[in-house]
């Protein structure tokens, strides 16, 4: 039972829960098994919840056999990065620091809505302190590891939710996106993931981190998956019934296009052959949108962590100590520069999208470098690991835009991914390309084996 | 192609010992211990994060638009 649900996705499994052709707490079972048996493998868990998710599958079967509706994600296991409120338990953050703190009262609306819809949440998932990495090296907790390769890192910060998923632990996992938290360890893990539009779903219950950027995202192993769950968590737009008209896709270029792994590259190509791609898109601003993006992320975070950096600054993991401080007792003009420049970019981003519904781009610039690797060559030039991860995401977080990362993964070689772009609130736009992108087969993601229980 | 790394590195040492007594007295003024940290580091973090913050003011020189209620285009 376990092996032939671990390869399953989200809607397969709610579809047999659904039909009762297998139990929800067969579902929560194999889940708790997988995650016992092969985390230790990989450390994406922070914590699993067996007896909560057996009680709530339950409750999934009983709706099952009285004939009420379950729920689109019937009997669908999932996990949160460890950020979010699960009542009765106590909010990491992926730091040391909060483990004293009382636990949440009250789970994040984000779980409410995905257990409203039958999913059962199973487990609280790896990070980077506070959110502020692209590695999940934690000091605290360890390095999360990549399914596809033990050595290398899984991306992040939310590396155990991108982990998890490309392990086939969990078939739905609930992240975090600042400045590519999603996407990075997505790309990384050869999973599909979604950052909707800044704002559109609730952040309510998520330790913040960066108030103007932070956004939920979660990851699947299929675009359906993603569409399953942007319709639950926000119900006002039904994302499926996008317009079937053809999409105007274009490629981004200059900055987007420089520094990149041949790689990482190629997989653009691809996807723009595939979706007709016509144009190619630059814009001389975007490197100014990144450093804008680290200033507005540097200042919020320090400015949220100041009274512990006063009494605890010991107690960071020695990733984010000196960066947060550095951030705190950045000047106001450049926090101030960095928000005015916001609404420039801003501007010339509906500049540059105003011919186009769609645009592409890498996700990161390479593939997973090892754990511990503090630099890789690119090209002929050297590039250090943690800060590049999000060369070519920040620009884009900046202005909120939803983007859809979709993994190409290559025989013998690490998975690489293709951030597919669309306007704000068009969602619609995004999958309907990611979707295309699937269908032709250049993008894909299969669970991979990690233990003695995997598939 | 700016230097983006620089925010995440120490840097240069030199660029980083200017900025030293700005870290102290500022640290003090925000009653932050510096004895938790690496004075250096940090020093060395925020002067790259200067090194972005002219980057974004080279590029946004002469459009200092209004901001809007909204941050999405």
């Amino acid at each position: 039972v376990t092996d032939s649900l671990r390869s399953r996705g989200a809607g397969d499994i709610a579809a047999s829960v659904r039909t009762g052709q297998r139990s929800a707490v067969d579902v929560a079972h194999a889940a708790i098994d997988a995650i016992r048996a092969d985390d230790g493998a990989i450390n994406s868990v922070t914590e699993v919840f067996a007896e909560r998710a057996l009680r709530t599958a339950e409750r999934v079967d009983a709706a099952v056999r009285t004939g009420a509706d379950p729920g689109p994600l019937a009997g669908v296991p999932f996990g949160v990065k460890d950020l979010f409120d699960v009542a009765g338990v106590t909010t990491l953050a992926g730091s040391a620091i909060y483990a004293d703190r009382p636990p949440a009262e009250r789970d994040a609306p984000a779980i409410t809505a995905l257990e409203g819809a039958g999913a059962v949440l199973v487990a609280t998932l790896r990070m980077d302190e506070f959110a502020y990495g692209f590695t999940t090296e934690n000091t605290h907790y360890g390095p999360t590891r990549n399914p596809r390769d033990l050595a290398r890192i899984a991306g992040g910060s939310s590396g155990g939710s991108a982990a998890a998923v490309a392990a086939g632990l969990l078939p739905l996992t609930l992240g975090s996106d600042t400045n590519g938290s999603i996407r990075v360890p997505a790309a990384l893990c050869g999973v599909f993931s979604l950052k909707p539009t800044f704002g559109r779903v609730s952040r309510a219950g998520m330790a913040p981190f960066v108030d103007s950027l932070d956004t939920i995202g979660w990851m699947a192993r299929s675009v359906g998956d993603l569409v399953i769950a942007l319709d639950v968590l926000d119900p006002s737009e039904r994302s499926a019934a996008a317009d079937p008209g053809r999409l105007r896709v274009g490629v981004l270029g200059g900055y987007f296009a420089a520094d990149g792994s041949g790689a990482a590259l190629a997989a653009v190509d691809a996807a723009a052959t595939a979706l007709g791609a016509n144009r190619v898109i630059e814009s001389a601003l975007a490197p100014a949108a990144r450093s804008a993006a680290m200033l507005v992320t540097a200042a919020e975070g320090g400015e949220l962590h100041l009274d512990d950096l006063r009494g605890r600054g010991r107690d960071f993991d020695p990733m984010t100590r000196e960066r947060f401080l550095a951030g705190a007792l950045l000047p106001a003009a450049a926090y101030l520069d960095a928000q005015r420049f916001r609404a420039v970019w801003r501007d010339e981003v509906a500049r540059l999208m105003r011919d186009v519904d769609v645009l592409l781009a890498p996700a990161t610039p390479f593939s997973a470098p090892a754990i511990g690797e503090r630099s890789v060559v690119v090209g002929d030039r050297e590039m250090l690991v943690a800060p590049n991860l999000g060369l070519y995401a920040q620009p884009l977080s900046f202005v909120g835009l939803p983007v859809v990362t979709a993994p190409v993964t290559r025989p013998g070689e690490m998975p690489v991914g293709v951030q597919v772009i669309a306007r704000p609130r068009r969602e619609a736009d995004a999958i309907r390309a990611a979707f295309a992108l699937e269908e032709a087969g250049v993008a894909s993601c299969s669970v991979v084996a990690v233990g003695a229980g995997s598939p | 192609v700016p230097d983006l790394d620089a925010v995440y590195r120490p840097g240069d040492p030199a660029e980083a010992a200017e900025l030293l007594p700005y870290v102290r007295a500022t640290a003090a003024v925000l009653r932050v211990d510096l004895s938790d940290f690496d004075e250096l580091a940090t020093a060395g973090h925020l002067a790259g994060l200067l090194r972005q913050h002219r980057i974004v003011e080279s590029a946004g020189a002469g459009q200092r638009p209004d901001i809007a209620p909204t941050f999405v285009p």
